[in-house]
Protein backbone atom coordinates (compact mmCIF):
# COMPACT_ATOMS: atom_id res chain seq x y z
CA UNK A 1 0.00 0.00 0.00
CA UNK A 2 1.21 3.19 -0.89
CA UNK A 3 1.03 5.55 2.11
CA UNK A 4 3.36 7.47 0.94
CA UNK A 5 0.70 8.96 -1.99
CA UNK A 6 -2.01 9.01 -0.17
CA UNK A 7 -0.58 11.08 2.61
CA UNK A 8 0.34 13.16 -0.70
CA UNK A 9 -2.46 14.02 -2.07
CA UNK A 10 -6.71 14.57 -1.31
CA UNK A 11 -8.66 11.66 -1.66
CA UNK A 12 -11.52 13.56 -2.55
CA UNK A 13 -12.31 17.57 -1.98
CA UNK A 14 -15.13 19.16 0.23
CA UNK A 15 -14.07 22.73 0.55
CA UNK A 16 -14.53 24.24 4.35
CA UNK A 17 -17.72 21.37 4.38
CA UNK A 18 -16.91 21.88 8.02
CA UNK A 19 -18.80 25.14 8.37
CA UNK A 20 -21.87 23.82 7.04
CA UNK A 21 -22.08 21.06 10.32
CA UNK A 22 -19.87 22.60 13.20
CA UNK A 23 -17.32 20.39 12.74
CA UNK A 24 -19.47 17.75 13.10
CA UNK A 25 -16.67 14.84 12.15
CA UNK A 26 -14.09 16.26 14.29
CA UNK A 27 -16.16 16.71 17.84
CA UNK A 28 -17.52 13.97 19.55
CA UNK A 29 -21.00 15.29 19.68
CA UNK A 30 -22.55 12.15 21.92
CA UNK A 31 -19.31 12.00 24.15
CA UNK A 32 -21.23 14.27 26.49
CA UNK A 33 -22.85 11.02 28.00
CA UNK A 34 -19.90 8.92 28.26
CA UNK A 35 -18.55 7.70 31.72
CA UNK A 36 -15.42 6.03 31.17
CA UNK A 37 -14.30 7.01 27.10
CA UNK A 38 -13.37 10.50 26.99
CA UNK A 39 -15.76 12.39 26.01
CA UNK A 40 -13.57 14.93 24.46
CA UNK A 41 -11.40 12.96 22.08
CA UNK A 42 -12.35 10.76 18.94
CA UNK A 43 -10.49 7.78 18.27
CA UNK A 44 -8.51 7.14 15.06
CA UNK A 45 -7.04 3.79 14.20
CA UNK A 46 -4.72 2.91 11.60
CA UNK A 47 -2.22 -0.06 10.98
CA UNK A 48 1.19 -0.09 11.27
CA UNK A 49 2.24 0.63 7.61
CA UNK A 50 0.61 4.06 7.89
CA UNK A 51 1.29 4.90 11.17
CA UNK A 52 5.13 4.33 10.31
CA UNK A 53 4.50 6.62 7.01
CA UNK A 54 2.43 9.31 9.55
CA UNK A 55 5.65 9.30 11.91
CA UNK A 56 8.03 9.61 9.57
CA UNK A 57 6.11 12.96 8.36
CA UNK A 58 6.13 14.20 11.89
CA UNK A 59 2.31 13.04 12.82
CA UNK A 60 -0.10 15.98 13.93
CA UNK A 61 0.55 18.17 17.46
CA UNK A 62 -0.99 16.87 20.54
CA UNK A 63 -2.25 13.48 19.28
CA UNK A 64 -1.05 10.74 21.27
CA UNK A 65 -1.02 6.97 19.84
CA UNK A 66 -0.72 3.87 21.20
CA UNK A 67 0.57 0.87 19.77
CA UNK A 68 -1.90 -2.42 20.26
CA UNK A 69 -1.87 -5.67 18.60
CA UNK A 70 -3.47 -8.63 17.96
CA UNK A 71 -1.62 -12.26 18.03
CA UNK A 72 -2.41 -14.40 14.72
CA UNK A 73 -0.46 -17.76 14.65
CA UNK A 74 3.59 -16.74 15.44
CA UNK A 75 2.38 -13.67 13.80
CA UNK A 76 0.54 -10.15 14.67
CA UNK A 77 -1.27 -7.53 13.57
CA UNK A 78 -0.24 -4.33 15.10
CA UNK A 79 -2.30 -0.90 14.77
CA UNK A 80 -2.24 2.03 16.35
CA UNK A 81 -5.12 4.76 18.23
CA UNK A 82 -4.82 8.06 18.28
CA UNK A 83 -6.79 10.01 20.48
CA UNK A 84 -7.43 13.45 19.00
CA UNK A 85 -8.74 16.80 20.62
CA UNK A 86 -8.13 18.82 17.70
CA UNK A 87 -11.58 19.32 16.51
CA UNK A 88 -10.71 19.88 13.33
CA UNK A 89 -7.88 22.28 13.70
CA UNK A 90 -5.46 19.43 13.29
CA UNK A 91 -2.04 21.17 12.44
CA UNK A 92 -0.69 20.23 9.87
CA UNK A 93 -3.39 19.33 8.11
CA UNK A 94 -1.50 17.21 5.65
CA UNK A 95 -1.04 14.69 7.73
CA UNK A 96 -4.15 13.80 9.33
CA UNK A 97 -5.00 10.02 9.33
CA UNK A 98 -6.27 7.99 6.44
CA UNK A 99 -9.51 7.37 8.14
CA UNK A 100 -10.04 11.89 8.14
CA UNK A 101 -9.48 12.18 4.70
CA UNK A 102 -11.45 9.78 3.50
CA UNK A 103 -14.72 10.44 6.73
CA UNK A 104 -17.60 10.00 6.34
CA UNK A 105 -17.15 6.70 4.57
CA UNK A 106 -14.48 3.69 4.62
CA UNK A 107 -14.39 1.22 2.20
CA UNK A 108 -16.11 -2.24 2.84
CA UNK A 109 -14.01 -4.43 0.98
CA UNK A 110 -13.90 -8.38 0.12
CA UNK A 111 -10.83 -10.16 0.70
CA UNK A 112 -9.19 -9.61 -2.52
CA UNK A 113 -9.15 -5.95 -1.23
CA UNK A 114 -12.00 -5.03 -4.01
CA UNK A 115 -14.43 -2.46 -2.68
CA UNK A 116 -18.00 -3.62 -2.46
CA UNK A 117 -19.76 -1.04 -0.49
CA UNK A 118 -18.91 1.30 2.06
CA UNK A 119 -19.68 1.80 6.06
CA UNK A 120 -19.35 4.90 7.70
CA UNK A 121 -16.27 5.86 8.96
CA UNK A 122 -16.97 6.54 12.90
CA UNK A 123 -19.00 3.91 14.80
CA UNK A 124 -21.68 6.53 16.12
CA UNK A 125 -22.48 7.07 12.33
CA UNK A 126 -23.67 3.42 12.12
CA UNK A 127 -27.02 4.72 13.71
CA UNK A 128 -28.55 7.03 12.21
CA UNK A 129 -31.98 5.67 10.25
CA UNK A 130 -31.31 7.37 6.77
CA UNK A 131 -28.73 9.18 5.30
CA UNK A 132 -31.20 12.26 5.24
CA UNK A 133 -30.82 12.91 9.17
CA UNK A 134 -27.48 12.52 9.67
CA UNK A 135 -25.00 15.12 10.89
CA UNK A 136 -22.50 15.13 8.07
CA UNK A 137 -23.42 17.58 5.03
CA UNK A 138 -21.41 15.30 2.64
CA UNK A 139 -23.37 12.34 3.85
CA UNK A 140 -26.59 14.21 2.86
CA UNK A 141 -26.16 15.79 -0.06
CA UNK A 142 -22.87 13.94 -2.14
CA UNK A 143 -22.67 10.53 -0.81
CA UNK A 144 -22.14 9.76 -4.39
CA UNK A 145 -19.67 11.47 -5.32
CA UNK A 146 -17.76 11.33 -2.21
CA UNK A 147 -17.91 7.32 -2.87
CA UNK A 148 -16.63 7.57 -6.14
CA UNK A 149 -14.05 9.96 -5.72
CA UNK A 150 -12.61 7.56 -2.53
CA UNK A 151 -12.58 4.28 -5.19
CA UNK A 152 -11.29 6.42 -7.85
CA UNK A 153 -8.51 8.03 -5.83
CA UNK A 154 -7.69 5.50 -3.29
CA UNK A 155 -4.59 3.65 -3.83
CA UNK A 156 -4.58 0.03 -4.58
CA UNK A 157 -5.45 -2.06 -0.76
CA UNK A 158 -2.48 -4.34 0.65
CA UNK A 159 -3.61 -7.21 2.55
CA UNK A 160 -3.36 -5.37 5.97
CA UNK A 161 -5.53 -2.78 5.31
CA UNK A 162 -7.90 -5.14 3.36
CA UNK A 163 -8.16 -7.22 6.74
CA UNK A 164 -8.57 -4.22 9.19
CA UNK A 165 -11.36 -3.24 6.84
CA UNK A 166 -13.03 -6.47 6.97
CA UNK A 167 -12.68 -6.27 11.05
CA UNK A 168 -14.18 -3.40 11.33
CA UNK A 169 -17.04 -4.38 8.82
CA UNK A 170 -17.77 -7.22 11.17
CA UNK A 171 -17.43 -5.01 14.08
CA UNK A 172 -19.96 -2.89 13.31
CA UNK A 173 -21.98 -6.09 12.13
CA UNK A 174 -21.64 -7.60 15.65
CA UNK A 175 -22.53 -3.81 17.19
CA UNK A 176 -25.39 -3.31 15.09
CA UNK A 177 -26.73 -6.75 16.60
CA UNK A 178 -26.23 -5.43 20.31
CA UNK A 179 -27.67 -1.99 19.44
CA UNK A 180 -30.15 -2.21 17.09
CA UNK A 181 -31.97 0.76 18.03
CA UNK A 182 -31.92 4.49 15.40
CA UNK A 183 -30.05 6.98 17.81
CA UNK A 184 -32.10 9.83 15.56
CA UNK A 185 -35.47 8.39 16.81
CA UNK A 186 -34.42 8.33 20.52
CA UNK A 187 -35.29 10.80 22.83
CA UNK A 188 -32.27 12.15 25.69
CA UNK A 189 -32.90 10.01 28.26
CA UNK A 190 -32.90 7.59 25.44
CA UNK A 191 -30.09 8.27 23.93
CA UNK A 192 -28.15 7.88 27.21
CA UNK A 193 -29.19 4.98 28.10
CA UNK A 194 -27.80 3.95 24.49
CA UNK A 195 -24.60 5.85 24.74
CA UNK A 196 -23.50 3.73 27.50
CA UNK A 197 -24.73 0.30 26.62
CA UNK A 198 -22.41 1.68 23.68
CA UNK A 199 -19.50 2.42 25.86
CA UNK A 200 -19.70 -0.86 27.51
CA UNK A 201 -19.86 -2.71 24.24
CA UNK A 202 -16.66 -0.67 23.07
CA UNK A 203 -14.86 -1.38 26.03
CA UNK A 204 -15.77 -4.75 26.49
CA UNK A 205 -14.37 -5.43 23.22
CA UNK A 206 -17.08 -7.64 22.23
CA UNK A 207 -17.72 -6.42 19.06
CA UNK A 208 -14.31 -7.76 18.11
CA UNK A 209 -14.06 -10.67 20.24
CA UNK A 210 -17.02 -12.59 18.28
CA UNK A 211 -15.18 -12.62 14.96
CA UNK A 212 -12.78 -15.69 13.46
CA UNK A 213 -9.96 -14.03 13.05
CA UNK A 214 -7.95 -16.73 12.68
CA UNK A 215 -10.41 -17.32 9.16
CA UNK A 216 -10.58 -13.98 8.11
CA UNK A 217 -6.89 -13.86 8.31
CA UNK A 218 -6.45 -17.30 6.16
CA UNK A 219 -9.06 -15.66 3.50
CA UNK A 220 -7.07 -12.86 3.03
CA UNK A 221 -3.76 -14.39 3.01
CA UNK A 222 -4.99 -16.70 0.38
CA UNK A 223 -5.04 -13.88 -1.94
CA UNK A 224 -2.45 -11.85 -1.37
CA UNK A 225 0.12 -14.40 0.73
CA UNK A 226 1.36 -13.89 4.21
CA UNK A 227 0.76 -10.13 4.92
CA UNK A 228 2.26 -10.11 8.66
CA UNK B 1 -6.95 -8.24 43.58
CA UNK B 2 -3.06 -8.25 43.58
CA UNK B 3 -3.08 -9.14 40.17
CA UNK B 4 -5.38 -6.51 39.04
CA UNK B 5 -3.31 -4.07 40.69
CA UNK B 6 -0.76 -5.48 38.30
CA UNK B 7 -2.39 -4.95 35.72
CA UNK B 8 -3.22 -1.50 36.01
CA UNK B 9 0.40 -0.62 37.14
CA UNK B 10 2.16 -1.53 34.33
CA UNK B 11 0.01 1.10 32.26
CA UNK B 12 0.51 4.19 34.76
CA UNK B 13 3.28 5.30 36.55
CA UNK B 14 1.02 7.17 38.80
CA UNK B 15 0.20 5.71 42.56
CA UNK B 16 -3.04 4.91 43.19
CA UNK B 17 -5.69 3.12 45.51
CA UNK B 18 -8.17 0.45 45.05
CA UNK B 19 -10.73 2.90 45.74
CA UNK B 20 -9.57 5.19 43.55
CA UNK B 21 -11.68 5.96 40.07
CA UNK B 22 -8.71 5.26 37.93
CA UNK B 23 -10.58 7.56 34.89
CA UNK B 24 -11.81 10.08 36.31
CA UNK B 25 -7.97 10.69 38.87
CA UNK B 26 -6.36 10.29 35.16
CA UNK B 27 -4.28 7.49 36.59
CA UNK B 28 -4.91 5.82 33.09
CA UNK B 29 -6.30 6.89 29.95
CA UNK B 30 -9.95 4.83 28.68
CA UNK B 31 -7.77 3.30 25.71
CA UNK B 32 -5.86 2.02 28.38
CA UNK B 33 -8.49 1.09 30.37
CA UNK B 34 -10.18 -0.94 26.89
CA UNK B 35 -6.71 -3.11 27.29
CA UNK B 36 -7.06 -3.82 30.94
CA UNK B 37 -10.31 -5.29 30.73
CA UNK B 38 -8.48 -7.74 27.83
CA UNK B 39 -5.64 -8.54 29.83
CA UNK B 40 -8.04 -9.39 33.25
CA UNK B 41 -10.03 -11.52 31.11
CA UNK B 42 -7.36 -13.10 30.21
CA UNK B 43 -5.35 -13.78 33.00
CA UNK B 44 -8.43 -15.02 34.96
CA UNK B 45 -9.97 -16.43 32.03
CA UNK B 46 -13.30 -15.17 32.39
CA UNK B 47 -15.70 -13.40 29.76
CA UNK B 48 -17.41 -10.27 31.35
CA UNK B 49 -20.69 -9.19 30.77
CA UNK B 50 -19.94 -5.45 30.29
CA UNK B 51 -23.68 -4.77 28.84
CA UNK B 52 -25.17 -5.82 32.60
CA UNK B 53 -22.86 -3.76 34.39
CA UNK B 54 -22.98 0.37 35.56
CA UNK B 55 -19.52 2.12 34.33
CA UNK B 56 -19.00 3.66 37.58
CA UNK B 57 -18.54 -0.20 39.15
CA UNK B 58 -15.40 -1.01 36.98
CA UNK B 59 -13.62 2.05 36.93
CA UNK B 60 -11.72 1.08 40.86
CA UNK B 61 -9.58 -2.10 41.10
CA UNK B 62 -11.79 -2.96 43.86
CA UNK B 63 -15.06 -2.66 41.62
CA UNK B 64 -13.04 -4.69 39.21
CA UNK B 65 -12.12 -7.07 41.55
CA UNK B 66 -15.93 -7.98 42.49
CA UNK B 67 -16.86 -8.24 39.60
CA UNK B 68 -13.74 -10.79 38.59
CA UNK B 69 -15.01 -12.91 42.07
CA UNK B 70 -18.31 -13.09 40.95
CA UNK B 71 -17.35 -14.16 37.25
CA UNK B 72 -15.17 -17.09 39.21
CA UNK B 73 -17.83 -17.90 41.60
Amino acid sequence: MNWSEIYDKELFLAPNCYLTCNGYCCNNFFGKYYSILDKESVILPMVDDEYQEYKKRGGIKNVNAKRYSIKIEDKEFVFYLLSCKEKGLCNPHQNRPLICKIYPYIPKVDTNGKIIDFNFASLMDIFYSFDEVHSCTLVKKEADRIKSDITRNLPKLDGKITFALILIDEAIKNIKKYLPQKIDTLSQNEQKKFIKKFEMLMLSGKAFKEIDIQKLYEKVKNHYGEFL
Amino acid sequence: MQKIIDIVSKKTSKSFSVDDNLIDNHIIDSIDFISIIAEIEQVFDIEIDFLELDPKQITTIKGLWEIVKNELE
